[in-house]
């Protein structure tokens, strides 16, 4: 249990840092925030690859729960949406929300694709 | 001057991820409480209820520094939160309950960022009306 905890919040320590370069370098495409979809897109891309190859165990805590479930986000995700929901961008908010859905689960059909031909 | 700009950078990362270390274990633990897709979900409402406030505070009652918003915003709540799992759930979920789950996640974090950002607006209000203290 103890050791679990450690190996999922060190691969949050990781997830959280890379979350912030990876996000921060990329521009907002017009309203859509691009760094969020990002990471999104790229973590639930590596972590259906992760369990279609049945990582588990420590590695399971270490990357999985820990760095990728930290790496992607939610309430940041939540929190853009409905600030361009605010400012009025009624269409770009819709886009954002469809975007996030259909991309990661797109990557994640990708990896499933690649793993289980 | 640039020795202390990458000394304030590595502590900005340093901030973040440590947020991120105490977020990742909180989501373990709370969301293992229940089962796998409620226990992503719990998280990611009340994640989002939590970073409504703490932006909207930022924004109206300036009680949130920059450094706290690194700590609890990006790290914290952003590792307490999770999109990888919820993709991954809701991709090995029948269509009726994928539709489901996505409606619940996206519809519940954004009435959880509106919640969060109406407790701030309250305690603004009630500031106003005690005289602006």
């Amino acid at each position: 249990m103890v050791s679990e905890i450690i190996f999922v919040g060190t691969g949050g320590f990781i997830g959280a840092i890379l979350r912030y370069l990876v996000s921060g370098a990329i521009p907002r495409v017009n309203e859509i925030p691009t760094g969020t979809l990002a990471v999104n897109s790229i973590g639930s891309f590596v972590l259906a690859l992760m369990t279609f190859t049945s990582v588990e165990g420590s590695l399971g805590f270490f990357i999985c729960t820990g760095m990728l479930g930290s790496f992607t986000t939610f309430s940041t995700f939540a929190y853009e949406s409905f600030r361009l929901l605010e400012e009025g961008e009624n269409k770009y908010f819709l886009l954002n929300i469809i975007l996030n859905i259909t991309v990661c689960l797109s990557a994640a059909l990708l990896a499933y694709r690649i793993i289980m031909p | 001057m640039n020795n202390n700009s990458s000394i304030d950078k590595g502590l900005e990362i340093l901030t973040i991820g440590i947020g991120g270390f105490l977020g990742a274990i909180a989501r373990y633990l709370v969301a293992g409480l229940l089962e796998p897709a409620s226990g992503t979900l719990a998280v990611n409402v009340l994640g989002s209820i939590l970073l409504g406030f703490l932006m909207y505070n930022s924004e109206y009652l300036g009680y949130v520094s920059p450094r706290i918003r690194m700590f609890f915003g990006i790290g914290f709540l952003g590792s307490l939160t999770t999109f990888s799992a919820f993709t991954m759930q809701t991709f090995q979920m029948h269509i009726i309950e994928a539709a489901f789950n996505i409606l619940a996640n996206v519809c519940l974090t954004l009435a959880g960022v509106f919640t969060g950002r109406g407790i701030v607006l309250y305690v603004v209000k009630r500031r106003e009306e005690s005289g602006g203290l």
